[in-house]
């Protein structure tokens, strides 16, 4: 675990994110971003960054209740962090901490 | 237009369902697309919504077919390069143990393979002194014929003409040369495919690799620029054509044709240019690297010998090499 890469691209933060106190779908998880002021992700970015973060383990996916779409049968799926993703997500906040609270070196003694 | 959209999507859906572990990952992907779509209606006029719900279906469609396509691609490629490693990996190991005098032990274990790669090895190392002495007499043959060769029109078949049939062996001198400059076009290509076989083109043979397939191209390239040296009229016209070949290559065909041929068709000019650059360019350069690939072959081929039979440079100088067997005076 230890080894694990953690690193998370700005889009992946904010997805990981929507998702820290609770489950959410797709769609959810724009709409929660949408609605909290946040810079919308698209479609085309949301649901390729979710399978990467599937698979590095970050997320982990199960179907919802919901029946199947009635034109195309598609089924909802619901998206829930891992402790691997909260991790991740701690490293990338305490890195930003970090950065906020760096000092340069006194110059000259 | 709303039935036509959910008609498009169901296709879709019909489609990527064919391939079921695809559809099991992404159907939620389309679900959200299918379901963004009367939000869209609320939000935009109806055609912005449905332009913008027709991309976000082509932008899955294109996104689930790279996937379908290219992911076992991906796959296979990632196995191959991983195959390769290990390989490369176990053929160094293996070399090192026959190095470190296992090598009887190894060769009764896994003979066939052993011998394979060591016979190739032998083998590229034998062709590559051929080449090397075909080199030799080409340069040597092309220094004599240069004698009494004339790069000029008026002079070319005349002075080739006097060669043959009124210098002393001069076509003896003569068909030694074209044997020796088609020998090496045959014998490096062979190189290359000997080689290949031997998986000699890894890292740690990349000097005797790119150093035979430069020696191929040169060897060509000698063999090309000789077309038109002879002055007849099947070669004029071949270059001609070839020539012409060389001017259809997009961009900089033109240019590289008239700097070939030093004006707008074959000339005089044309024929010092071919002279210049087969005897002075091309031929010192395939001397360089016909000598750069045996060296880099025989260094190579150090490998596959004991530690204290190993060719070493302060041998060969004359010094001893310091050795901890050989007793002190």
């Amino acid at each position: 675990m230890d080894d694990q890469d953690l690193s998370l691209t700005p889009n992946q933060e904010v997805i990981l994110s929507a998702l820290r106190f609770r489950k959410r779908y797709g769609l959810e998880i724009m709409e929660a971003i949408e609605k909290s002021g946040g810079k919308q992700i698209g479609f085309n970015s949301l649901y390729p960054n979710l399978k990467k973060l599937e698979k590095k383990g970050f997320v982990k996916s199960e179907w919802g209740n919901e029946p199947p779409e009635e034109h195309t049968g598609a089924r909802r799926k619901y998206y829930q962090i891992t402790g691997a993703g909260a991790q991740a997500l701690e490293a990338k906040q305490k890195l930003l901490e970090s950065v906020a609270h760096w000092t340069p070196a006194p110059k000259g003694v | 237009m709303s039935k036509q959209d959910m008609e498009l999507a169901a296709k879709v859906s019909e489609v990527a369902s064919h391939f079921p572990e695809v559809w099991r990952e992404y159907q939620d992907w389309l679900r959200d697309i299918v379901s963004s779509r009367s939000v869209l209606l609320q939000q935009y006029p109806v055609w912005r919504a449905v332009l913008i719900f027709r991309w976000r279906l082509l932008y899955f469609v294109v996104y689930v077919a790279a996937v379908i396509l290219f992911n076992p691609l991906l796959d296979k490629l990632k196995r191959l390069y991983t195959a390769i490693g290990a390989l490369q990996a176990e053929i160094l190991s293996e070399k090192e143990a026959m190095a470190a005098g296992r090598s009887k032990t190894l060769a009764t274990q896994t003979p066939s393979f052993d011998w394979y790669h060591y016979i190739l090895q032998r083998m590229a190392t034998l062709l590559a002194v051929v080449e090397l002495t075909l080199c030799g007499m080409a340069a040597l043959t092309g220094i004599l014929l240069a004698f009494y060769y004339q790069p000029a029109a008026m002079g070319a078949y005349e002075s080739l003409t006097t060669i043959v049939y009124d210098i002393a062996s001069g076509a003896l001198i003569f068909s030694l040369h074209h044997v020796a400059g088609n020998g090496l076009i045959v014998l490096a290509l062979m190189q290359i495919v000997v080689m290949f076989l031997g998986r000699e083109f890894l890292l740690s043979w990349l000097t005797g690799w790119i150093s035979g397939v430069f020696l191929a191209l040169t060897a060509i390239g000698l063999g090309w620029t000789a077309i038109v040296l002879s002055w007849e009229q099947i070669n004029f016209w071949q270059f001609n054509l070839e020539l012409n070949i060389v001017g259809s290559i997009p961009l900089v065909g033109s240019m590289l044709q008239e700097i070939l041929s030093g004006g707008d068709s074959i000339s005089s000019i044309t024929l010092q240019h071919m002279y210049a650059l087969h005897s002075y360019l091309l031929a010192i350069a395939a001397i360089l690297l016909s000598l750069i690939h045996l060296t880099a072959l025989i260094c190579q081929e150090q490998t596959w010998k004991p530690a204290e039979k190993r060719f070493r440079l302060a041998k060969l100088c004359g010094g001893t090499a310091p050795h901890s067997d050989t007793p002190s005076a």
